[in-house]
């Protein structure tokens, strides 16, 4: 038995595996993946191109059904659950994907794109629909007069506003942000994420965050799950395995990216020429691309 | 000896909502050996003033005026003698490597037309030059790379061998727009890693265009902040990312998320990142809403 109660998990992934089918085989994008998220907590995903951790978002939100391994939502576990079952989770965990242009519907105004959750809710009245779509669009820093627009008509960044705003509409116990600020400008990145901390100080929510930027993962995550070609690398908390990491890949994960703040000298070889020794970069297979 | 010479380049360029004018009254200058980066956010004007440079904007949209005199011809004034100097004293390296390059040539062909811009060779010659140049770019087996279409080689191998074009004819300046934005960041390093060390060995001077401050941090000499078609703040690289004299450099610094440095195996100084204050300039506004 475990001294410690049992800690409060909105999610729980358990030896997760998702296959792809590719001519004549299966592709294992995600290959045995367990992690835990705690209520009110962000963890991170970091990983690159290929490494399967968009794959891991699409599983958790169901858009994609897992070969096997267990999701276990709020107790329950989802991973293999009929469509007819899942339904009424589904509004529980909700999704703020990558790219602004293309996750709104450009016919519909912003009210029109964050009422239509709130309607599934099961709130019937329009005028109650309408005041708290005008709350949500309120709440994400969008003025009053952005609620007859249409997305053709709002920045990048305020499209996020947006896709956040639609995601909270649901009243979800777990937001998955799938690279939500990785097509963002990095001014407007700043002030998405920070949106989303407060949205959190305020209501609580948990978020998964994907991403592949190490720096965006150390300011705006507890834990993070590093992950390599569908497999994890490294778990644990964000400071302890980005300040010393302990695997090669993460190494050079960390070698490789670039807090201008924190390079010394005139063009400093030495900052990137670092990665040459970690074995791994030569890997003859990296010289072919998978996709 | 200023390998390249800016003085007050404009650009308008003519599109659906009037005319524009993208670069208006840039100046400045590159030294052999040298890395000069125009650093800023979308719409800042930072890549049409490197297409601008090189004349790749379409002619009858985009009106150029002032001076930009590269190895004693003006790029404005001069367009049929700096047609002859395009791919030979100057040579672009594009951001995306998977489109820049032709899906149904070999990359022993399309190398070889680059090398031929310089004069005309016999062919155990052209491939001996290929073979050398796809070596100095470092990629492994040239001679087997040849063969090979593009599909075949990984994004960082596209744009090692579009490094190689680039510097098939011994330009004197390349224009690197985005270079790696597309890449992850393993490969990334890779990458500017080469271009620094193909610059000690030839001192060919580069232009940079990036909106990356940590790259433009790794390997500049000289930075320009870009926005709204002006350089708002220009200086060496030290000093533009230690003590940024604008609100709108500290602002973009302030933005980037902190890694701290590094050692190779601890974390060897950690900073705190300054808030973003969101209040005090509207960076959305200032990126554009569409119309």
């Amino acid at each position: 038995m475990s001294q410690s109660p049992e800690p409060d998990l909105v999610l729980s992934v358990k030896n997760l595996v998702v296959d792809y089918a590719v001519h004549g085989g299966t592709f294992r994008a995600v290959d045995d993946v367990s992690f835990d998220i705690p209520r009110g907590a962000t963890v991170a995903i970091v990983g690159e191109s290929g490494c399967g951790k968009s794959t891991i978002a699409k599983a958790i939100v169901r858009l994609l059904k897992p070969a096997s391994g267990a999701i276990v939502l709020n107790g329950q576990d989802i991973a293999q659950m009929p469509a007819r079952t899942l339904r009424p989770l589904r509004s529980k965990v909700q999704m703020v994907f990558q790219d602004p242009y293309g996750s709104l519907d450009p016919h519909l105004t912003a009210e029109d794109i964050v009422g239509e959750p709130i309607g599934l809710r099961g709130v019937r009245s329009a005028k109650d629909r309408r005041a708290e779509a005008a709350r949500l669009l309120d709440q994400v820093g969008l003025p009053a007069s952005a609620r007859g627009r249409r997305p053709s008509e709002f920045s990048g960044g305020q499209r996020q506003r947006i896709g956040i705003a639609r995601a909270l509409a649901s009243r979800p116990d777990l937001l998955v942000c799938d690279e939500a600020t990785s097509a963002l400008d990095v001014s407007v990145q700043a002030q998405v994420l920070q949106l989303l901390a407060d949205i959190q100080q305020q209501s609580g929510l948990t978020y998964l965050m994907i991403s592949h930027n190490l720096g965006v993962v150390r300011e705006n995550s507890s834990t993070v799950v590093v992950m390599s070609r569908g497999q994890v690398v490294e778990q644990g908390p964000t400071e302890q395995v980005i300040n010393a990491p302990r695997m090669p890949y993460t190494r050079a994960l960390r070698a490789a990216a670039l807090d201008p703040l924190a390079i010394v000298g005139r063009k400093p070889r030495e900052v990137v020429s670092r990665l040459n020794k970690i074995e791994f970069l030569e890997d003859p297979t990296l010289l072919e691309d998978a996709s | 000896m200023n390998v390249l010479e800016v003085r007050d380049l404009s650009i308008e360029l003519m599109t659906t909502a009037g005319i524009i004018r993208a670069v208006d009254g840039v100046s400045f200058s590159i030294e052999a050996g040298q890395t000069v980066t125009i650093i800023g956010e979308s719409g800042s004007g930072k890549s049409t003033t490197a297409m601008g440079l090189l004349r790749l904007l379409p002619e009858d949209l985009a009106v150029i005026s002032g001076h930009a005199i590269l190895s004693g011809v003006d790029v404005v004034t001069q367009a049929k003698a700096f047609a002859k100097l395009r791919g030979r004293a100057v040579a672009l390296i594009p951001q995306d490597a998977m489109t820049a390059l032709s899906p149904v040539h070999t990359i022993g062909k399309q190398l070889g037309q680059a090398v031929l811009r310089k004069g005309p060779l016999p062919k155990p010659a052209l491939r001996e030059r290929s073979v050398e140049l796809l070596t100095q770019v470092r990629i492994p087996r040239p001679e087997d790379q040849l063969g090979k279409y593009p599909h075949q080689l990984s994004g960082g191998m596209l744009q090692r061998v579009l490094i190689a074009m680039a510097l098939a004819a011994d330009p004197v300046l390349l224009v690197a727009d985005e270079p790696t934005s597309a890449l992850d960041v393993t490969v990334q390093a890779g990458i500017l890693d080469l271009l620094m060390e193909l610059q000690e060995r030839t001192k060919v001077a580069i232009l940079m265009i990036t909106h990356d401050l940590g790259v433009a941090r790794l390997i500049s000499d000289t930075i320009h902040v870009m926005k709204d078609g002006r350089f708002v703040e220009s200086g060496e690289v030290e000093q533009i990312v230690a003590q940024p004299e604008t609100d709108y450099s500290r602002k973009l610094l302030a933005a980037v998320p902190r890694l701290g440095r590094w050692d190779g195996e601890n974390e060897v100084v950690a900073q705190p990142r300054e808030a973003v204050d969101l209040e005090a300039v509207d960076l959305e506004a200032v990126n554009g809403v569409n119309p």
